[in-house]
């Protein structure tokens, strides 16, 4: 088990420093350098020059890298040119707001999948199944920035029922009403996520329970006189659940890619609208630092998950 | 000179562990076993599952990596890759499949399937191949109507026929038969068979006859190897292994075929158990310390049993007094 | 070996004809036929796959007809003109630009681009699974390392600032983007179906044949996934078309002069647009919604199809 853990940790440190080298490297290939922007633009080119040496711009490529690794690992990721700030605090403020909408829309997702998915393997084969496929399918066909247009529209505008921007509203006084007001900032991207998102725990609990219906154990226990409820909830669904939890872990990779288009939609101060600003605003050290977080965190999604499921199932395992 | 020599063949599986993921074990599916096929006879070689007799027999046609030991054709090793490409070497050595249905391509249609040796090894021109496949279904008894036809359309033993007409196509000097009718009905096992037989005896074909079943390996074979747990335990002519039995394993196994009769039935059980009794007994002084066979000790020019020197001596000379 | 058949078979050269032209009669349908009258059998669908075909034939066409320069140039006095005035059947955006003109070149960007990305993505997804199922140990072992990388890599992100690297690109380049990022779950569902298949006595039989790697890849294995292939492509085409216009929406992906569907739903950033002017984006977001639902709902069918097909018992 540990020793499982502990390969897959390995394997991933080359990947990390594959991808910190990549990320890097397009970083600098950007067009533009990062003062442009910051700086008086009747500035002289001589000073601008000199401010280049003094960030070490004119280094070669592979002395930069490696003063940018070393300052990572004194958790300095330097500084944001388009809001001076120290990115770790930028990032770190930011980041709060997305994982509290990824853990929201998470929660919900499991909240609507998990019935259907029981119910639709319950009645496999019948109206309420094949009416789950056809809704798991329609949510999963449609882009889903397309939906969260039509959302904001619909409840946010037209009905006036849902905030539009922000994270809080600016007059919520701290404490509860603050907390209050986060909450219903989330509500509405959180919820067209989750109703948007079921397609893989439905599908995938619906074809765990579908087998376990038919496995010996569980006729087992029919034949032995347990009654249908309980065989479900002791036999069925407590041996599908934690594969299932498994796809928490894998999730975070669309949870994220989705965050760039949520929260530009609902111009929610998260981690994936400051990339969409710091991309127009040739923010290298706000690019590169989002990429590497963001990678970091699929790959931790990933390892989580792969860790779950080899608790489950030992043939993962022995790999 | 034999058609194949097989000499001290071994197929070992690595068994990785620990943490760096090294080869710590092997699994010894074919540990050291040599034999010889001639031309146009047919080789049995017996043994329960998981004995290694199939890894033998895929290694033989060129299917299995060889951890080491040589398969001597025509003065060439073929565990070698080359070799066997430079010997055109399939073309003289085919298979015949233990699972009909997923041994024929379930996409391809049935001239299809069966010229496909053809294409890769003789180049015919259109029409040559289609009479050749015509006349190679005639041979295994099925119709022309099964050209255009797909495998699930067959029955078992149609399909295993369309198995044996694919690997008699090239006209191969020999054909690895892995358990070619254990999958099938007690009636349709005779069938194939029987067409075994005829096409072997019309060709001139030898056949590595791969089997658990002792009863269908005494109807087709003349020479037999008995293998358990990856090595031989005994080699001999049909008459050596079925009337002179040495090694207590292949007493076992001839103890095992069914009997038929029903009236002695109670004697017939009685004997089963003695046998079973001795083997548990004697298992000692029949196996290594590790459980594996000893190696094979000549008892006559063609009789050969995995024996320690003491027990060998011994049971050759009760032999030769029997004589 | 020839003559030795000859004298063993009644069947000679003779009856060659005969007994072809009588097979012929007794043939089975491929899997193929099986699947397209299955398919037809299905009105709606049949119905939707007309609907889709129609539509890309009439944008492509259309848009022949349309000069897309002119098109784009501003024209102050048409600001925001409502459907039905000034002549804009569909009204104009913020600069003054035909809505519907823009529709329809538009859609003809957005889903050749998503036909170019399905093609590209699909093949090489198809390819590189099949070839690592099918090669097991160090071949498959490096393939599946890389794949974990690219796994990794968060994807919008990446195109985003490949986007913002590349110079002048153009629809071209950006569907070689895409395509970087888009061929894993396609190479994942290829591959574990691959390996299962390699599994099977008749890639065995096919090797004892002579039959080389690559035919046995192609040839043996790869018929025996199509629906997989077919079901998975057109799923996959469903959902290549928000890539592109997801990408556009957010800003980085076609140029600003050359229209997407994604690019007019992107008028709904402007909070006056999404209320008062909702004809400058409404009509592009339900385009986008219709097709990606019709093209999946083909792609269900394919699918039921494909499995009758099982039903008769070809892809056993």
């Amino acid at each position: 088990m540990w020793k499982t853990i502990l390969r897959r940790i390995l394997i991933m440190i080359p990947e990390v420093i594959i991808l910190s080298i990549l990320v890097f490297l397009l970083a600098k290939a950007m067009p533009g350098d990062p003062f442009t922007g910051s700086i008086n633009p009747k500035a002289d080119p001589a000073q601008l020059h000199h401010l280049m040496k003094m960030n070490g711009l004119y280094d070669p490529w592979y002395q930069q890298y490696w003063n940018w690794v070393v300052h990572l690992f004194h958790g300095n990721l330097g500084n944001s040119y388009q809001y001076q700030e120290p990115v770790t605090r930028l990032i770190g403020s930011r980041a709060v707001n997305t994982l509290w909408l990824a853990l929201f829309t998470t929660i919900l997702t499991y909240c609507f999948a998990l019935p259907m998915g029981m119910y639709a393997a319950k009645h496999e084969g019948k109206l309420p199944d094949s009416i789950i496929r056809i809704y798991t399918y329609v949510t999963y066909c449609i882009p889903f920035f397309v939906i969260l247009v039509i959302g904001v529209w619909i409840f946010g505008y037209v009905l006036g029922w849902f905030p539009t921007t922000g994270s809080i509203s600016s007059t919520a006084a701290s404490g509860l009403p603050s907390i209050g007001s986060r909450f219903y900032h989330i509500l509405l991207p959180g919820v067209l996520g989750a109703l948007f998102g079921t397609v893989n725990v439905v599908q995938y609990l619906r074809s765990e329970v579908i087998d376990a219906k038919r496995s010996d154990y569980v006729r087992t226990a029919r034949s032995k006189g347990v009654p249908e409820k309980d065989i479900y909830k002791h036999h069925i669904f407590r041996n599908s659940l934690l594969p299932i939890a498994a796809f928490a872990g894998y999730s975070i990779t669309g949870l994220l890619n989705g965050s760039l288009f949520t929260e530009t939609v609902f111009s929610y101060p998260g981690m994936g609208l400051l990339f969409i600003n710091s991309i127009s605003y040739r923010d290298y050290t706000v690019i590169t630092a989002l990429v590497l977080i963001y990678g970091i965190l699929n790959l931790l999604g990933t390892l989580l998950s792969d860790i779950i499921l080899s608790i489950v199932d030992p043939r993962i395992r022995i790999q | 000179m034999s058609l194949i020599e097989i000499k001290d063949l071994k197929v070992h599986y690595p068994i990785r562990s620990g943490f760096w993921n090294r080869v710590t074990d092997s699994v010894k599916a074919v540990d050291g076993i040599s034999f010889d096929i001639e031309a146009g006879e047919t080789y049995g070689l017996v043994g329960e599952s998981g004995s290694g007799k199939s890894t033998t027999g895929k290694s033989v046609v060129g299917l299995e990596k060889v951890t080491s030991g040589s398969i001597m054709y025509k003065g060439k090793d073929i565990t070698k890759k080359s070799n066997r490409k430079s010997l055109d070497y399939n073309h003289d050595v085919q298979m015949i499949f233990q699972d009909s249905l997923s041994s024929l391509n379930p996409r391809k249609r049935i001239e299809d399937i069966i010229a496909e040796p053809l294409r890769n090894f003789e180049h015919l021109s259109k029409d040559e191949e289609k009479l050749r496949v015509l006349q190679l279904l005639d041979i295994v008894g099925l119709d022309a109507d099964a050209l255009y036809k797909y495998p699930h359309q067959f029955s078992g033993g149609q399909r295993q026929r369309i198995g044996v007409a694919r690997a008699v196509a090239t006209n191969p000097k020999l054909i690895i038969a892995d358990e070619p009718v254990s999958a099938l009905d007690l009636s349709v096992q005779a069938q194939v068979l029987n067409f075994m037989k005829k096409i072997q005896r019309e060709f001139g074909i030898s056949y590595l006859f791969i089997s658990h079943d002792l009863g269908v390996v005494r109807h087709m074979c003349n020479n037999i190897a008995i293998m358990n747990n990856g090595r031989l335990v005994e080699i001999g002519t049909r008459e050596d292994i079925y009337n002179h039995p040495m090694h207590i394993y292949t007493k076992r196994l001839l103890a095992a075929i069914p009997e038929t009769n029903v009236s002695r039935r109670a004697e017939h059980r009685a004997n089963r158990l003695k046998v079973e009794e001795v083997y548990r007994e004697q298992q000692d002084k029949y196996y290594d310390k590790d459980g594996l066979a000893y190696p094979l000790v000549q008892i006559t020019p063609t009789h050969s049993v995995a024996l320690p020197e003491d027990l060998a001596e011994q049971l050759k000379h009760e032999g030769e007094v029997q004589a | 070996m020839e003559e030795n058949l000859n004298r063993h078979s009644k069947i000679s050269a003779a009856d060659l004809e005969r007994l072809s032209k009588e097979a012929k009669g007794e043939a089975t349908p491929s899997s193929a036929k099986i699947i397209w009258s299955e398919f037809k059998a299905d009105k709606p669908a049949m119905a939707a796959l007309i609907i889709i075909i129609v539509f890309i034939l009439f944008v492509m066409i259309a848009s022949l007809f349309i000069n897309t320069p002119k098109m784009m140039e501003t024209d102050i006095m048409n600001y925001n003109s409502a459907p039905g005035t000034n002549g804009f059947l569909l009204g104009a955006d913020t600069g003054g630009r035909s809505i519907g003109q823009q529709l329809i070149v538009g859609a003809r960007n957005s889903i050749g681009i998503a036909i170019g990305l399905t093609v590209i993505s699909s093949t090489f997804g198809i390819c590189w699974g099949l070839i690592s199922g099918y090669f097991n140990g160090y071949i498959d072992w490096g393939m599946q390392r890389v794949y974990d990388f690219m796994m990794m890599l968060p994807m919008t992100m990446m195109i985003i600032v490949l986007v913002t690297i590349i110079k002048d690109y153009n629809a071209v380049t950006l569907t070689l983007i895409f395509s970087i990022f888009y061929w894993e779950g396609t190479s994942r569902l290829i591959r574990s179906r691959t390996l299962s298949e390699s599994e099977k006595d008749y890639v065995a039989a096919a090797k004892t044949s002579g039959t080389s790697n690559f035919k046995i890849i192609f040839k043996e294995i790869m018929p025996n996934i199509s629906s997989l292939i077919i079901v998975d492509t057109t799923l996959s085409f469903a959902e290549n078309i928000g890539v592109e216009t997801g990408l556009s929406y957010l800003g980085f992906g076609l140029p600003m002069q050359t229209p997407s569907l994604g690019t007019l739903i992107a008028n709904a950033n402007d909070p006056n647009n999404i209320t008062q002017y909702w004809w400058t984006w409404l009509p592009a977001a339900l385009l986008i919604i219709i097709l990606c639902l019709s093209i999946s709902y083909v792609g269900q069918v394919v699918r039921r199809s494909a499995d009758a097909s099982q039903r008769h018992g070809i892809d056993a």
